[in-house]
């Protein structure tokens, strides 16, 4: 991990990481996966430029961390 | 040139380490390494157009694995070059040799087109190619037509073997993996991106270049099959034609770029031979580079917080 094990705060709850942000099951992690590779693929389909290097990584990276966020967000609020 | 089989195989070197490197290798240093090679020669391939006028290599092939060119940068030599450089810099063992593994992958893996790579450069500046599959790199086709090409011919099989011999690997993409065997090798710099990143945004950046491999190789080949409209020999045709013979496809105006190249038979065994040699040569060094970084070098002021050893 990061973070040395004595720092890590993930040790009292498994469900969360060393940020105390939530661990996702491994049901959402295929479906935010899924969601990253579908829509990178629909877009690049349009737009061929955004096939890089650069932007295909940021493109899973940012669908992983900010969608399960969002709909968390989203799910306190209704 | 290879496409999304640079973004596999990465995963496939992670895996298959000397055991005695397993969990010890920096994998940034095995993406640097791969990564290199085009980021120093490809952007000048397809080049630019700017009010019309294109700005880039006149001979892209000779431009991208040449001598003059930037050939070299598909070479092993000039990985041995950039990792000692890394090495004298750093210090770190984990990294030079994750590099050195990187860019040997890239330039092995792109012996198999029809232009090839030096391998023995300087010795010799004649390439080595297997003549798999066309190099198409054209002035006038740029990427798109480099992409049809690859996609349609046995280009496509290279990307699907790299992607095969990932998933028989699984492992290396698990999460527990990244935690046991890719953490411990960059501890400093996982633990620098995570007081920015949860830990499934970090997971997620591991496996990024899997994905966008994956992601790259369905686009590209929707692209080449569905959505591409091409006009072959005065015909309007849905998709560009498949072609899986040997140094296809063949409709590429004016054919298959290649450049002064040695024997075809000789390169697969001379390549593997190098690879061979590669890791012979990493896992000799691999102890000795141990014992030297952990040696403190000699600071002016031993309790300075800069000093590497601490």
């Amino acid at each position: 991990m990061p973070e040395p094990d004595h720092v890590d705060p993930t040790r009292s709850d498994p469900t969360r990481d060393f940020r105390g942000s939530r661990r996702l099951s491994k049901r959402e992690t295929a479906f935010w996966y899924l969601v990253a590779a579908v829509s990178y693929i629909a877009v690049s389909l349009v737009q061929k430029g955004i096939l890089n290097w650069v932007v295909g990584p940021l493109w899973l990276v940012a669908v992983v961390v900010f969608g399960p966020a969002l709909v968390d967000r989203v799910r306190r609020r209704a | 040139m290879s496409w999304a089989a640079h973004q596999f195989e990465l995963y496939a070197v992670q895996a298959h380490l000397p055991k005695k490197m397993k969990g010890k290798v920096s994998f940034f240093g095995i993406f640097l390494g791969d990564f290199a090679p085009d980021f120093f020669a490809k952007f000048w391939v397809y080049g630019i157009t700017i009010n019309g006028k294109r700005y880039g290599a006149s001979i892209p092939e000779k431009w991208h694995r040449g001598f003059p060119g930037m050939g070299f940068t598909h070479t092993v030599f000039f990985g041995i070059v950039l990792a000692l450089l890394l090495w004298l810099w750093k210090r770190n063992r984990a990294l030079t040799v994750g590099f050195m593994l990187g860019i040997a992958a890239h330039a092995i893996t792109d012996v198999n087109d029809s232009v090839g790579t030096m391998l023995l450069f300087p010795f010799t500046t004649l390439n080595w190619s297997m003549q798999t599959w066309a190099y198409a790199a054209t002035k006038s086709g740029g990427k798109y037509l480099d992409a049809a090409a690859y996609y349609s011919s046995l280009g496509l099989v290279m990307d699907l073997f790299w992607l095969v011999v990932v998933l028989m690997s699984w492992k290396v993409l698990t999460r527990e993996y990244w935690r046991t065997q890719v953490v411990p090798a960059d501890a400093r710099l996982w633990a620098r991106l995570g007081k920015w990143i949860p830990e499934r945004g970090l997971l997620a950046l591991y496996r990024a270049t899997f994905f966008y491999g994956v992601c790259r190789l369905i686009a590209w080949s929707l692209y080449a099959r569905v959505f591409s409209h091409p006009v072959i020999n005065g015909v309007k045709r849905r998709g560009f034609p498949m072609d899986l013979s040997w140094t296809g496809p063949w409709w590429i105006p004016g054919g298959a770029r290649s450049l002064p190249n040695v024997n075809p038979w000789i390169v697969l065994p001379a390549a593997l031979a190098l690879l061979a040699v590669i890791y012979w040569a990493l896992a000799r060094l691999w102890e000795p580079m141990g014992r030297r970084e952990r040696r403190p070098s000699a600071p002016d002021n031993p309790s300075s917080p800069s000093n590497p050893a601490g």
